[in-house]
């Protein structure tokens, strides 16, 4: 039951992080499967059923730009922040640093 | 690749049929690309693809996952369904008993206890898929947005109570409306018991004749009481007063019916039941509802002064 309680609150509280994440991976342009790599490779691991939802539903907010392109002879759709997409990130960059350091300040004196 | 291509026809089953294509083309880059991937510098095998399929996991996960979270009455809305449900069934009920007595009143009509709770039934059902379609109707017009807009802490009025017991109202309820049919004679009791009139019946002694408007009275006003209360969700101090007076009345008039027996006539064939034996369980039965309502009252009083 604790362990329980404890995968959901984690869950919430990745749901956020990953969103992050993902709009600050794709200041780089990527795919559906190069994106997740990318993430892995920084060891950020989300499974498809969540990310490639997730990224559709960015773009349907206007955070990124897409585009079907052949590459390989197969073709692929790309990603990438848009410059609305950029705005937001900075912003919430931002908003997680300054969290970031009150959730340590806060730990810290509890110390 | 024929794995991946069953894989993405079943995914597609679950998908909006706008996006479908594009969807599944873009699973298939991914799946193909995983399925390369584990094979290295070889041919992907079958076992490649179902490796990336597994991972992908099921169907229609991975579909849902594209159609957002759906309800058919939201979780901003449940609240307020579940106090609409509650007041329209306070409501119903109220109707049926109100009906029921007109229709006795002008016509004439009496009903059984099977033909009350038949009716009752039917009308709570009604109401309730009518409460459930206004409610699915307003969570897909997202009008549901605008409901907390206007809302402002003016709007509060200072109250003081403590929360109520659902269950022992509505059992309330219940019991004095299917009384108050019966002691006006629109619920007819005979027809129930095993045998009929041919057998055996019961009918009460002229001891209770006077108690005629008292008990219509004082009933009536507990059934309102109980049903203004079932709706507030809170005893507060005037009507727990209320509760106490008028429980401190029904058991003065239980005292008074018990030394005034014999409360019952019997007639017809009494070889298994007679007439003092049925005074007896008439006698019991008001002292045990008088215990209980001495019972209610107490725990509607500690439970105002403990909060």
């Amino acid at each position: 039951m604790e362990r329980e309680a404890l995968e959901k609150l984690r869950l919430e509280m990745r749901r956020g992080a990953i969103v992050l994440a993902v709009l600050g991976q794709l200041r780089e342009e990527h795919y559906g499967y190069s994106l997740r790599k990318a993430l892995l490779d920084k060891d950020i691991s989300i499974d498809e059923g969540t990310l490639y939802p997730l990224v559709r539903r960015l773009e349907k907010q206007g955070l990124l730009a897409s585009e079907w392109r052949e590459e390989a002879k197969r073709r692929k759709r790309f990603y990438r922040l848009s410059d609305y997409g950029r705005e937001v990130f900075e912003q919430l960059l931002e908003d997680w640093v300054e969290l970031n350091d009150s959730i340590w300040e806060l730990v810290r004196e509890e110390k | 690749m024929r794995l991946i291509e069953s894989y993405l026809d079943e995914v597609s089953r679950y998908l909006p049929a706008k996006q479908r294509g594009d969807i599944v083309s873009e699973l298939r880059v991914s799946l193909e690309d995983q399925a390369q991937d584990l094979a290295g510098d070889a041919e992907p095998g079958p076992e490649h693809e179902k490796a990336a399929i597994n991972q992908m996991g099921h169907p229609l996960q991975v579909a849902s996952g594209y159609q957002g979270q759906r309800y058919l009455i939201g979780p901003e809305l449940f609240p307020s369904f579940i106090v609409t449900l509650k007041t329209v069934a306070i409501i119903v009920v109220l109707i049926q008993f109100a009906l029921l007595l007109t229709s006795y009143v002008t016509v004439g009509n009496t009903t059984s206890l099977l033909g009350l709770f038949k009716g009752l039934l039917e009308m709570v059902l009604w109401s309730t898929i009518w409460v459930v379609g206004v409610f699915v109707a307003i969570e897909f017009s997202g009008e549901r947005l605008n409901w907390y807009k206007d809302w402002s802490a003016d709007s509060l009025k200072p109250t003081a109570g403590s929360p109520v017991d659902n269950g022992q109202l509505i059992t309330n309820l219940i019991t004095e409306g299917a009384f108050l049919l019966w002691w006006n004679d629109v619920l007819v009791l005979q027809n129930w018991i095993p045998g009929g009139h041919e057998v055996f019946s019961l009918t009460l002694t002229e001891t209770w004749t006077p108690l005629f408007w008292p008990l219509n009275v004082l009933v009536a006003a507990w059934f309102l009481l109980h049903a203004y209360v079932l709706y507030r969700g809170l005893w507060q101090r005037g009507t727990v007063i209320a509760e106490v007076v008028l429980g401190g009345v029904f058991i003065a008039i239980g005292l008074w019916l018990i030394s005034h027996a014999p409360l019952a006539e019997v007639a017809g064939s009494i070889s298994e039941f007679s007439a003092a034996a049925a005074n007896r369980v008439i006698v019991s039965v008001i002292v045990v509802i008088m215990a209980l309502t001495a019972w209610d009252s107490y725990t509607v009083l500690r439970r105002l002064r403990r909060d």
